[in-house]
């Protein structure tokens, strides 16, 4: 970008934002993306700081809340200072460069409320407005810094304050922190990478204590949800629909400001929430055709979903992991299981692709971040079953042909955190939708995981004394994974799952920088020496792990200020075996 | 205004619960229209008064060992049709045990229709008569309709029937505030070419 273009000219570049400051419509407009590092190389003095946390494959780069969440410009000299994507918070500068904003603008509730400020906002120490993105400006000269952190950019209470006193918590996160300082090049093979790397990237979610801290290394989902949330987002620039945006954001704010109550309470805010909104989404602010208004609440619904995600969907503790657990492990009681059982004669005339397909499908419900993306899994899953039928040359099939065929994916490939997902869809989902098809999959799911709870040997075609038998023994074979959600041997030896839908990973995927755990966004980059960091215990304990035949863990000793942006890729590769390792040693395989 | 309801269609294995189905929403011009994924799941689009009706058709698994697995299928059903094969006696028995357990699991009054299917086999091998039939249903308030799946004429005024009752059950308002779902299936009325039997038979 032209620098010199915003001091020589400013009406002409107020004129022409694009020519002014292509960087930053690269991070408004989708279709710019692929040249960000053109225009980083050429501006020679951004900052980008990039939470390794987030996943590229999660970013829709369609989507309008894209650089709201997942790319944050600070200052490292100045870190109290930064710019979010939506705004800018004080200026960045380090005596070379400087990152201002070009008018300030009076800061009013309704526009603390769009960029999720917290209701009491931290004393700035410097000047502070909030401006729209458009109103960046960069000038001077200076370097670029790349930092990558492997925490989301916010947590939920974490201080990001200078003065605050670290927490042990807060402790550990900034252990975490990597600093890379990249060169221009560097930087542009970074970019480039990020779609492989980041996305494998685990995520340590330390505030959960038991192991659903784990990503999976699967790019993250949710992909249905996005065009809905985006259309709503288009949606909300309209006068009609501003009002319901208004009450959305005051809405998903409230409820994370005030995370004391109860999950159940919770549960109820939102499902009220959206209820009152859908109700008001009906009246006469809304009156375009049934199908735009269907559209409106499917991505309202998608929208608060994604945004209270973690604040409403069962963690530890609650009464459906429980249930989670105790189904995995019926699951797996039933793993002996053929189609004979079922009488489903044609099985083996199936193929496996399509099979395979519908228990990846299953496999992945939990995955899914908002109601419609998880019955949009069971669709698909329903979907490759009847064609799979039709492969068959079966024809049409009902649902005497279907049930069996659906329930003996879905005792094979035991799907993970399943009740949690059947309380949360009836929890959250707009009751009227769940009488139509979406409903009927549904129930397909809720009728799967009933007959596994409550199965009897009348309901297979079998022995009675040996339907004991063969639980008997599969307790005894499972004694040791108890409430582990596996896919049976079997399954795997005849059909198999996509790779990623194989790993047992009891948590949804994280949505980077979105969803409850998100706090305001913070007002200073974390503080952290990274380089008093001792990453010893870790090197010791992978050491008495794994012994001589330990990975390679070429990364575990170094110290921050070593690592090159070039190392990325495979200090990403690292962190996955790390994660891998620790994942085992918590569920005490080691 | 657009209605939407919920239908199930409850039945022994075998009495031909899916061949009603799919006769009955057999699409004229399947290319103008959403296809739905299920063949257990249809939605019949109806123009009645004036107004717009959906009837959402759910099929359901009927061998006996699924049969406790029923109820989440029915229990917030709008309506039901009760299917049984005339040629079999212990398919008109187990009638009789979904429409208590119907009235026992059911909020509100669910419209109900006893359809006396397969009709059109030989008379000589019903085993059911339409009396007997008919008798029943009038006893537990249901309508009956003697049906055939390979005529959908037989079938129409089953489903009309039930839409009219919905229609003046809930006193022309739908029941999902205007909303149809995107992925409603709009169906031409057809004659009555030959129903697939759906099932795979095994």
């Amino acid at each position: 970008m032209s620098n010199d273009a915003v001091h020589d000219d400013p009406l002409s570049a107020a004129n022409d934002e694009f020519t002014m400051n292509p960087f930053i419509h690269v991070l408004r407009s989708p279709e710019y993306l692929p040249e960000l590092p053109k225009w980083i190389e050429s501006s020679e003095n951004a900052a980008v700081l990039v939470p390794l946390s987030s996943s590229i494959g999660n970013i829709d780069y369609d989507a309008v809340d894209f650089v709201k969440t997942h790319v944050v410009f600070f200052n490292p000299q100045l870190s109290w200072q930064f710019a979010t994507a939506n705004g800018l918070l004080g200026e960045i500068s380090n005596g070379k460069a400087r990152l201002r904003t070009k008018t300030p603008q009076i800061v009013t509730q309704r526009s603390i409320m769009a960029l999720d400020w917290p209701q009491d906002p931290p004393s700035p120490r410097s000047e502070v407005a909030v401006m729209r993105e458009s109103r960046l400006v960069f000038e001077g000269l200076g370097t670029i810094s790349v930092f990558l952190l492997d925490l989301p950019l916010v947590f939920q209470g974490c201080s990001w304050e200078k003065e605050a006193r670290p927490t042990m918590t807060m402790r550990r996160r900034q252990a975490k922190k990597i600093r890379v300082d990249a060169s221009v090049s560097d930087l542009k093979d970074l970019l480039s990478a990020m779609p492989a790397g980041i996305g494998r990237t685990p995520l340590f979610k330390e505030d959960v204590a038991d192991d659903s801290y784990l990503l999976s290394t699967e790019a993250l989902t949710d992909r249905d949800a996005f065009p809905l949330r985006q259309r709503l987002v288009q949606r909300l620039a309209d006068h009609r629909a501003g009002l319901v945006g208004d009450r959305v954001r005051a809405f998903t704010f409230n409820l994370t400001a005030t995370p004391s109550t109860s999950r159940k309470q919770r549960v109820a805010d939102v499902k009220n929430f959206i209820a009152a909104q859908l109700a008001s989404m009906s009246g006469p602010y809304f009156t375009e055709d049934e199908n735009t208004v269907a559209l409106d609440r499917a991505g309202l619904e998608a929208q608060v979903a994604v945004e209270t995600f973690s604040l409403v969907y069962p963690v530890r503790g609650d009464e459906d992991i429980l249930e989670d657990r105790k189904i995995a492990h019926r699951t797996l009681l039933l793993d002996w299981v053929r189609p004979e059982h079922f009488d489903i004669r044609c099985w083996d005339k199936f193929p496996k692709a399509l099979l395979r397909t519908a228990g990846t499908h299953l496999r992945m419900l939990h995955r899914e971040h908002t109601p419609a993306a998880k019955l949009s899994r069971l669709m698909a899953a329903s979907k490759a079953i009847l064609e799979a039928f039709e492969a068959a040359d079966e024809g049409a099939v009902g649902a005497d042909a279907f049930l069996p065929v659906f329930l003996m994916v879905f005792i094979h490939v035991n799907p993970p955190r399943v009740m949690s997902d059947i309380s949360y869809i009836q929890a959250i989902h707009d009751p009227d939708r769940m009488r139509g098809e979406a409903g009927y999959v549904f129930t397909h799911l809720t009728t799967a995981a009933n007959f596994v709870m409550a199965i009897k040997a009348s309901q297979l075609t079998i022995d009675p004394d040996v339907f004991a038998v063969n639980i008997r023994e599969a307790g005894v074979r499972h004694a040791a994974d108890s409430g582990t959600p596996a896919v049976s041997q079997w399954f795997m030896d005849n059909i198999g799952l996509d790779d990623h839908a194989v790993a047992i990973d009891t948590a949804p995927a994280v949505l980077m920088g979105s969803g409850p755990t998100r706090p305001p966004t913070p007002t200073r980059v974390p503080v952290c020496d990274a380089a008093t960091q001792s990453l010893d215990p870790i090197r010791q304990a992978v050491s008495r792990v794994f012994g001589t035949g330990r990975p390679t863990m070429k990364f575990v000793g170094d110290t921050v200020d070593s690592l090159s942006v070039r190392a990325a890729g495979e200090l990403l590769q690292e962190y996955q075996q790390l994660a891998q390792f620790y994942r085992a040693v918590t569920q005490g395989k080691w | 205004m657009v209605s939407e309801y919920k239908l199930v269609l409850l039945g022994e294995g075998a009495v031909g619960k899916t061949s009603i189905l799919l006769q009955y929403t057999k699409r004229k011009f399947e290319s103008d229209h959403i296809m739905t994924i299920q063949a257990s799941f249809r939605s019949k689009v109806l123009n009645i008064a004036d107004q717009t009706i959906t009837l959402n058709l759910w099929d359901t698994a009927g061998q006996e060992k699924f049969h406790s697995l029923a109820l989440v299928y029915y229990r917030d059903a709008n309506a039901a049709v009760l299917v049984y094969d005339v040629t079999d006696r212990d398919s008109f028995d187990r009638v009789q045990n979904w429409v208590q357990e119907l009235v026992k699991n059911v909020d509100g009054k669910p419209i109900l229709a006893i359809a006396a299917n397969k009709t059109d086999l030989p008379k000589s091998q019903h085993v059911i008569s339409s009396e007997e039939g008919r008798e029943y249903a009038e006893k537990v308030g249901a309508q009956f309709f003697e049906t055939s799946a390979k005529d959908v004429d037989t079938l129409n005024p089953m489903f009309l029937h039930i839409a009219k009752n919905l229609q003046q059950q809930h006193g022309g308002r739908n029941s999902t505030e205007n909303v149809r779902s995107t992925r409603t299936l709009k169906i031409e009325d057809d004659s009555a070419p030959e129903a697939s039997t759906g099932g795979c038979g095994c």
